[in-house]
């Protein structure tokens, strides 16, 4: 009796010892295979007024917002000449109320703004590592009507400058949370999007000095801690100064959740059209997650740009693939959401990658066959 | 007297013609050493090639670079098309360079943890001036190129151009150190599309930056 009661009491203490080593690495939680976003991570949308379809609007099926190529349109940008007049590569682009137009370089890491005639009237920033310089520069947002100038660095460096009149100075930088995708700005604060396990969040308020305010915003639901980091944080956003929303979009999600500054859920839109490209939960051969980024097949879309206007309101285009035997590869489809309510309705397809909207004109950047910030005047009122 | 000095002179050409003979017998034969001559035509360093050669020279003055950054591990640097883009991106750039009668060099960098196998990637692309291979993304080219001197976006495959002013000691100047100064980057290219974009345009350069400077060789 003595050595059974040994016996197991040793296979009770190997049991333990067993389970208690287990290590919370992710591989145990591991589905190769599965498909995301997974059902769990595509909240509902029930109300038809929040679901948008490409079809719609007065001119119907295939309507074309703006065809930036046939239609007249300005350029800036050449493909040679003096290094002013040419564009490393067009990042990102913004624009404010007095139609002035600030333009993200990511090549020649500089901003460049030029007057509501187009004209270059003052840049800032420089390749280096320095707090007033540019390592890689990804997002650009103005806030107070374009007083601040706002830059998104590599390593999380967000960097802040001021604006008086064609003199831009350097006010501060601060680091935020590590690999952060997108940022906007508003009412004297900084919006970064990036996955933070240790606050659970993936929307962070700033302040311009860099302290941390609040952080919202569900991270992806998975039970694998690989899988949620690398699918929580890449998205967009987009924020609207005048009606106080943030707007965020997950990756390869079809939905646009408005929240509050306080980081409550105040409405959501889903894009009824737009199928995700294929992610891929796999497994490698010593047993790590890894997650593959399907490249978009045909009928499947991709997020390209979210921004707001003056009137705050929002705007989000997405592109679909084509079949290989269309003549025009791609399709860019633009939609306009009002940041109040969470209404929209499909404004129709463009053939360039929009950036803003300003009160006359509507702005677009290329990088091929060279980069060029192309601007088309608006002659009719946007729906 | 006449006969005599005809005389002399058959008895000397019959000598040179024997000793010429003899001389070309042996040397057509291996028992004596023959000198080889070669005649070439002087070629520039812009004339019609299919294949990038560096001038092997130093000189001071204005010097354009063309840095390639690739890795034996991305599918991307190993696209089968790449290897003649770069090539032609070479040439093209080194007959810009004369043109503004500026030094042209290559240099390649492997983003590879082993410097064998970062140089068997660069050994696809041709002749470089210089290589760096190793270290994966801590390593010299990937300082400079990706973090610190010119910090850009760390991906490959990529190119950049920068042109920068070369300086060494001189006679006139023989306290003047070895250094390179005023690096600017004109051009950084991401991706084959983007690579290959930029050479169906013509490979164009920042014009301002390419002002003719004048310079002494060495």
């Amino acid at each position: 009796m003595g050595v059974r009661l040994h016996i197991v009491l040793l296979l009770l203490a190997l049991v333990t010892i067993v389970t208690a080593c287990r290590n919370d690495d992710g591989i145990s939680t591991i589905s190769p295979g599965t498909v995301h976003p997974t059902a769990n991570n595509i909240p509902p949308v029930t109300d038809l007024r929040f679901v948008l379809y490409e079809e719609g609007g007065e001119r119907g099926v295939e309507q074309m917002f703006i065809d930036f190529i046939e239609l007249e349109s300005q350029t800036i940008g050449i493909r040679e000449g003096d290094k002013l007049e040419m564009f490393g590569f067009v990042q990102d682009l913004v624009t404010d109320d007095n139609g002035t137009l600030y333009v993200l370089d990511s090549r020649y890491n500089e901003v460049r703004v030029y007057n509501h005639s187009h004209f270059l009237i003052g840049r800032f920033g420089s390749a280096g590592v320095g707090p007033e310089e540019f390592a890689y520069p990804r997002s650009l947002a103005i806030t107070e009507g374009g007083a601040r100038i706002i830059v998104l660095d590599r390593y999380g460096w967000v960097k802040v400058f001021s604006r008086q009149d064609s003199t831009f100075r350097f006010e501060s930088s601060f680091s935020v949370v590590i690999d952060p995708w997108d940022m906007c700005a508003m009412n004297g604060h900084v919006y970064i999007r990036a996955y933070s396990a240790e606050l659970g969040a993936i929307i962070h308020k700033y302040s311009h000095n860099g302290d941390l305010v609040a952080s919202f915003g569900q991270p992806y639901d998975s039970p694998n801690p690989f899988v949620r980091q690398s699918l929580s944080g890449k998205g967009q956003l987009v924020c609207s100064e005048k009606h106080r929303i943030v707007g965020s979009i997950r990756r390869n999600v079809p939905l646009l959740t408005g929240y509050s500054e306080a980081g409550e859920i105040v409405w959501r839109v889903k894009f009824g059209d737009f199928k995700s490209a294929q992610v891929i939960e796999k497994q490698k051969e010593d047993g790590r997650p890894s997650i593959l980024f399907k490249v978009p097949v045909s009928g499947e879309s991709v997020f390209s740009t979210a921004f707001s206007d003056a009137s705050g309101d929002f705007f989000v285009q997405y592109v679909t693939i084509n079949d290989s035997t269309d003549e025009v590869p791609t399709k860019r489809h633009l939609f306009k959401v009002q940041a109040q309510t969470g209404e929209g309705t499909y404004l129709g397809r463009t053939n360039m990658r929009v950036y803003a909207i300003g009160a006359e004109h509507v702005f677009a950047g290329v990088n091929r066959p060279y980069p060029q910030v192309v601007i088309h005047e608006i002659k009719e009122t946007l729906q | 007297m006449m006969n005599k000095s005809i005389q002399t002179s058959r008895v000397w050409f019959v000598i040179c013609t024997i000793v010429l003979g003899a001389s070309f017998a042996l040397g057509v034969g291996g028992l004596l050493p023959v000198p080889s001559i070669e005649i070439r035509w002087p070629t520039s360093p812009t004339s019609p090639s299919n294949q990038y050669v560096p001038t092997y020279s130093t000189k001071v003055g204005k010097e354009i670079v063309l840095i390639y950054i690739g890795s034996s591990s991305c599918a991307y640097a190993n696209d089968e098309a790449l290897p003649s883009l770069i090539e032609n991106l070479k040439l093209a750039l080194q007959r810009k360079a004369s043109e503004k009668e500026y030094m042209f060099t290559t240099i390649g960098v492997a983003i590879d943890w082993f410097t064998e196998k970062g140089v068997e990637h660069l050994t696809k692309f041709g002749t470089f001036d210089e290589v760096i291979a190793g270290r994966k993304w801590q390593s010299t080219g990937a300082r400079r190129f990706f973090w610190e001197a010119l910090p850009g976006q760390a991906a490959t495959p990529q190119v950049l151009v920068i042109a920068r002013d070369v300086q060494a000691p001189t006679d006139e100047q023989p306290e003047q150190p070895f250094q390179v100064a005023n690096e600017t980057l004109l051009v950084r290219k991401l991706g084959s599309d983007e690579i290959k974009d930029w050479l169906e345009q013509g490979t164009p350069l920042p014009q301002d930056f390419l002002e003719t400077s004048t310079h002494a060789a060495m």
